[in-house]
């Protein structure tokens, strides 16, 4: 006879069991109540997704969509075919094919080279035609040909009471040039004779002169050279309409003027006169002292080819008065 | 006819079987996979808390999937319920005292099994599980065991002590 307690863990065809249950009715009872617990527990209705599992798989990108599961098929294809092709076919059609590459890259280099060695002949040939074919502007000072100027000209009470930051700005430009061009006369100076302390000097065409003048009177000079400057024909480089005035800047007064060329050798010798006349003055005044600037003069020129545009006939001067 | 050698697939080949793989796991096995989680978390909001969480683990374990190809459904089904008995012991529905006090309020056994629901919901995850997985989906000893990593014959034992254990709640309680 069975106990009780274990008839319930005995599979359901074991035949023990079977007689058990047929015989006990406590037994009977009890899996009778089981049947029902597991039939209610069968009969609940199966609960499902509330929401499309497809498509948020799709959404999150857990798995495939049918568009590239048909893409991946494709190429899956593609490549057994290729790879059913017979293997020393399939081999060699590979080499021939990377080396018919690797022969015309290296055939298109040289012709490549060519190509832009041509082009930028052309180029440079079309840039020479071009200089060629340049006229020179005429004599007449248009004004649209010369640097504009966006501040006033300044005149003579306002040169000197102008704060020396603004004339620094109004010269800024000039000066980058001239000092360009310094250095390239610095890098001639040592052969040439352009750069000298006295002497004839012949006129060029386009050309630059320069004249530093040293003094004890910067200010009371600018006048005396302006009034000498008037009288030979010079304009300004910035306005040809204004009269020829020096600008102030730190360690002396600059003129920046076009002067016609057969002027040229004139006004050199006038400002080297004004300049011994001056320093005849300032012995006399100082006759007991040893004069400092002994073996040293105070008046040096320079002649150097024009970087920029100057009107035919003309040429460009930059007189520079500095403190001694 | 030569079978196809699985370590000679090239990636976007294996990436496209496991995503298949994926796919036909969803088909096969997505609903009861929720049925699962629904009747454990008796929540349709957590369930599918539970559900989409055990979709992103199938990605992963799509992967390893050949490998368990035999055993599809459990390997599936014990992933499932890996995340899902953690999840309802620490956010799984419980019935409050009144609700408790309501169930053994009513006086016949046959009212009581209208409410075997509730019943169910006083048992442990697993065991509710268990129970399910043993009568409702009808699944084999062997694979019970598995997802549950049980014996086959404690399994059985423990069946058997939970069916007692509602049986006298519904049926010796009652006044």
């Amino acid at each position: 006879m069975m106990d009780c307690a274990s008839i319930f863990s005995l599979p359901p065809e074991n035949k023990n069991r079977e007689r058990h249950l047929a015989t006990c009715s406590a037994c009977q009872r009890k899996h009778s109540q089981y049947q029902l617990i597991v039939s209610k527990i069968r009969q609940t209705p199966k609960k499902k997704p509330r929401f499309s599992v497809t498509d948020y798989v799709e959404k999150q990108g857990l798995g495939q969509t049918l568009k590239s599961r048909v893409q991946d098929w494709t190429l899956q294809l593609k490549v057994d075919k290729w790879s059913r092709v017979p293997l020393i076919l399939r081999t060699s059609l590979e080499v021939i094919a990377i080396s018919t590459l690797a022969l015309t890259a290296l055939s298109a280099v040289p012709r490549i080279k060519e190509y832009v060695e041509e082009k930028s002949k052309q180029n440079l040939s079309q840039e020479l035609a071009l200089i060629d074919s340049y006229e020179e502007p005429s004599p007449d000072f248009p004004a649209s040909l010369f640097r504009k100027r966006t501040t006033p000209e300044p005149t003579g009470e306002s040169l000197e009471n102008a704060p020396v930051s603004e004339a620094e700005e109004l010269n800024a430009a000039a000066d980058q040039d001239e000092f360009q061009d310094d250095a390239a006369l610095a890098e001639e100076g040592s052969n040439s004779d352009s750069a000298t302390t006295s002497g004839g000097a012949s006129t060029l065409t386009q050309e630059v002169w320069r004249f530093n003048l040293k003094t004890g009177t910067p200010r009371e000079t600018s006048q005396e050279v302006e009034t000498l400057l008037k009288k030979q024909g010079a304009r300004n480089t910035s306005n040809p309409q204004a009269q020829p005035q020096g600008l102030r800047v730190p360690g002396g007064i600059q003129f920046d003027l076009i002067v016609p060329s057969d002027q040229i050798l004139q006004v050199k010798n006038l400002l080297q006169a004004l300049v011994e006349t001056d320093e005849q003055a300032s012995e006399s005044r100082t006759n007991s002292e040893a004069r400092v600037e002994t073996g040293r003069t105070h008046f040096t020129w320079y002649r150097s080819p024009a970087k920029k545009r100057i009107p035919a006939g003309y040429s460009r001067v930059v007189i520079w008065l500095s403190q001694i | 006819m030569v079978a196809p050698n699985p370590i000679s697939s090239s990636p976007t080949q294996s990436k496209s079987k496991d995503s298949f793989r994926l796919q036909q796991w969803i088909e096969k096995y997505a609903d009861l996979s929720y049925d699962l989680c629904e009747s454990v978390l008796w929540s349709p909001s957590t369930a599918n808390v539970v559900f989409k969480q055990t979709l992103q683990t199938w990605k992963s374990l799509a992967k390893n999937g050949e490998a368990f190809a035999k055993h599809e459904r459990a390997f599936v089904l014990s992933n499932t319920v890996s995340i899902l008995i953690p999840f309802a012991e620490k956010h799984g529905r419980k019935l409050n005292p009144s609700e408790q006090l309501m169930l053994d309020a009513n006086y016949s056994p046959k009212e009581r099994v209208d409410f075997l629901d509730s019943y169910l919901h006083r048992l442990s995850p697993r065991d509710q599980i268990l129970l399910l997985l043993f009568y409702r989906y009808q699944l084999p000893s062997s694979e019970i065991s598995t997802i549950l990593r049980e014996p086959e014959k404690s399994l059985e034992l423990h069946c058997t002590q939970i069916l007692e254990s509602l049986r006298s709640w519904i049926w010796e309680t009652s006044v």
